[in-house]
């Protein structure tokens, strides 16, 4: 710092006056009901999400319940079209004849 | 103004009196709530639950059944299917006769509408089942037609895609959903699973509501079974006898197919069958459809039982396929005379003719030698004999996996002779076909007695595998030596003897007939015109792969079990051997 600048800055007067935070009892109050919005807001958000969720698996259970349901049919289709019985039936509509004898060849 | 005071309290004492009387009022507001919070807690507390918590039954999804054919691929034998219950309320109902026509098509006894149309009319009633396997397309239907009063209630069903020809193998599941004959009421627990609980808060509508209160315990569901049966061996095994009950013109008949290196079942059918898709409709006369008669019905099994006498002398080292005796056609016990079928007489006879000509006396003189004097029947003798038909595991259940199995009956050693004369060519005994074909299998395998099973595996959600393993009962029956030596006997009723319709060339297969009398029931003696025809052998005798046995129930032709029971076992012989691919040996 140069000598003159000291020079200014001993001249000066410096005043610091020491700030008091006061809260009284209205700050009080509306802090408390801020807080108290603050926590029902976020309590209510919560709540909708959960039931959103809910909501959502809900949904997705019945979805899977409908598609176990259609999947059962299905299977239910397939079982029967590849039952002995249609087997049988088919093979007589292609009026396949039965094997009567087999020819066995010795590899060895 | 003191004057208008008069008679009055002063404002103190009334405010003190107040004051008095509203502490009054809270101290018994106080003890009110005391009685009610405290000593009143449970009361209240459960009358609260019973309004608001709710519990749900989550029911556990059915394991499947399956069976597989010679690749080892998997088919479905039961399946879960969505079901409706169509129900009405008939408050709400408002023309019976209207909704009765519409729904027509959907009600599964006809003879009852009648009845259901006066229970509609009936407003005082709330709750009327109409049909309880209505399929899921119809169930979109009915609720298309949009008629009031009218309620589809969803429920897991189940399904049969083979319908009757594995119908006594899996048995069906009933409206409560427990599993009633075959395999679905054996392994009940293991398909039903556990179910689970939702205990939930629930509005004033019953509708469960999001709390921490509310607890959840998923269900488990059951496990998928896979069978020993080839639906194929099935399918071969149900057609054949089929066609003997039909063209025998019998009252019913059974065939099972065995693989006797385990005990496993490869087939197992039964004719007349039901559909178990539509269980309700077999008649209350027919409710014998329902049981698989080769585990549960017992029959004096005839001349099928030589095999076990002639087992017991060749293992006693009493008799050889080679010894001698003297077929006089007849032998007396006690005061009874035991003749041979037809009364024919062979003169000197191997043990081997009494196998293929089937001499009843030829095994009676088995039982003597089995005792301390071969000239007559003694008490060793029936003892050694009894502990024999233990052996092969007659008069026990074998303990196969299906339910209602018939144990038979064996006459004990104290017996009178001639009860055991008879039990030596299979009357007077009682056995069910599962143990007749179990002890030729303990023969065809060279002397290991196993516990038949017919559930091969069971794989549980989690895709744990829960393996059958074979279980022996007995693993000496009687010698592999002497199980050889009676193999080849019984080869010979099928080259020389009454199995002759199922000789194949190239093939080496032994069996014995049996065509037993039918008890009266009453009794005494035996129905005249009744009998039942059986065959029960094995192939290829060298190396056999299966066992089969057949039994034709009081078929209506002439002739013994050569003519109805012996060509159905041949049909299936020669189908399975193409099926297993076995090669001829010889000639």
């Amino acid at each position: 710092m140069s000598t003159a600048a000291m020079a200014f800055r001993k001249n000066q007067n410096f005043v610091r006056n020491k700030i008091k935070v006061q809260s009284g009892p209205i700050t009080s109050t509306i802090m408390l009901i801020v807080m108290v919005i603050m926590l029902g807001l976020m309590y209510l958000s919560q709540v909708t999400k959960t039931s959103t969720f809910n909501y959502k698996i809900s949904n997705l259970e019945k979805k899977q319940s409908d598609l176990q349901a259609t999947k059962d049919n299905l299977a239910i289709d397939a079982a029967r079209l590849q039952s002995i019985a249609e087997a049988r039936k088919a093979a007589e509509t292609a009026k396949l004849e039965p094997i009567k004898t087999v020819s066995y060849t010795n590899t060895k | 103004m003191q004057d208008r005071l008069v008679g009055f309290k002063t404002p103190n004492r009334r405010i003190g009196l107040i004051a008095v009387f509203m502490s009054l009022i809270v101290l018994a507001m106080f003890c009110r709530l005391v009685y009610i919070q405290i000593f009143q807690n449970k009361h209240f507390l459960e009358k609260a639950n019973a309004q608001q918590l709710r519990q749900f039954t989550i029911e556990a999804r059915r394991g499947q059944i399956y069976v597989h054919d010679g690749s080892g691929e998997l088919y479905p034998v039961a399946l879960n299917q969505e079901l409706y219950l169509l129900a009405a309320d008939p408050k709400f109902v408002k023309s019976s006769s209207e909704t009765l026509e519409k729904l027509n098509q959907y009600i599964s006894d006809n003879s009852q509408k009648a009845e259901l149309q006066s229970k509609l009319d009936d407003k005082k009633l709330r709750y009327l089942v109409i049909n309880k396997r209505i399929l899921a397309e119809d169930a979109r239907k009915i609720r298309e037609l949009k008629l009031p009063g009218i309620i589809l209630i969803s429920r897991d069903g189940r399904n049969y895609p083979e319908g009757e020809m594995f119908a006594q193998i899996t048995g069906y599941v009933n409206d409560d959903a427990q599993g009633q004959y075959g395999v679905e009421q054996s392994s009940n627990k293991a398909l039903g699973g556990t179910n689970g609980i939702s205990k939930a808060i629930t509005d004033s509508l019953g509708v469960p509501i999001t709390s921490n209160e509310n607890t959840l315990v998923k269900p488990h569901n059951g496990s998928d079974l896979v069978l020993t049966l080839d639906r194929n061996v099935q399918s071969i095994a149900y057609q054949a006898i089929e066609t003997a009950v039909k063209t025998n013109k019998a009252v019913s008949g059974s065939v099972v197919v065995m693989d006797p290196k385990t005990g496993a079942i490869k087939a197992m059918a039964s004719y007349p069958s039901y559909d178990p898709n539509n269980y309700q409709s077999v008649p209350s006369d027919e409710y014998y459809k329902f049981a698989n008669s080769s585990v549960s019905s017992v029959f004096e099994p005839g001349s099928g039982f030589k095999v076990i006498t002639m087992a017991a002398g060749l293992n006693e080292n009493k008799v050889s396929p080679d010894t001698k005796f003297n077929d006089t056609g007849e032998v007396e016990i006690d005061d009874r005379v035991i003749k041979n079928a037809d009364n024919h007489r062979f003169g000197i006879s191997t043990m081997t003719d009494v196998i293929q000509k089937s001499l009843n006396t030829g095994v009676v003189y088995v039982l003597k030698q089995l005792g301390t004097d071969p000239n007559r029947i003694s008490t060793k003798g029936k003892e050694v004999f009894y502990d024999y038909i233990k052996r092969f595991g007659f008069g026990e259940k074998t303990n196969i996996d299906l339910p209602g199995e018939a144990k038979g009956y064996v006459k004990d050693a104290k017996s009178y002779d001639v009860d055991y004369a008879n039990m030596t060519f299979g009357q007077g005994i009682a056995v069910t076909n599962i143990q007749l074909i179990n002890a030729v299998a303990a023969i065809a395998n060279g002397g290991t007695l196993y516990r038949p099973y017919v559930v091969d595996k069971e794989i549980s959600t989690s895709g744990g595998i829960k393996q059958t393993k074979p279980s022996i009962i007995s693993s000496n029956v009687i010698s592999s030596q002497n199980a050889a030596k009676l193999a080849e006997m019984m080869e010979q009723v099928v080259q020389h003897g009454s199995g002759w319709p199922t000789r194949m060339k190239g093939y080496r297969i032994a069996g014995k007939t049996g065509t037993a009398q039918v008890p009266r029931e009453d009794g005494r003696g035996y129905e005249e015109d009744k009998n039942i025809g059986s065959f029960v052998g094995f192939a290829p005798v060298e190396d056999p792969k299966f066992v089969i046995l057949v039994r034709v129930n009081y078929p209506r032709v002439d002739g013994f079990a050569e003519k109805t029971a012996v060509p159905t076992f041949a049909e299936i012989a020669k189908q399975l051997f193409m099926y297993y691919q076995i090669a001829p040996s010889g000639n």
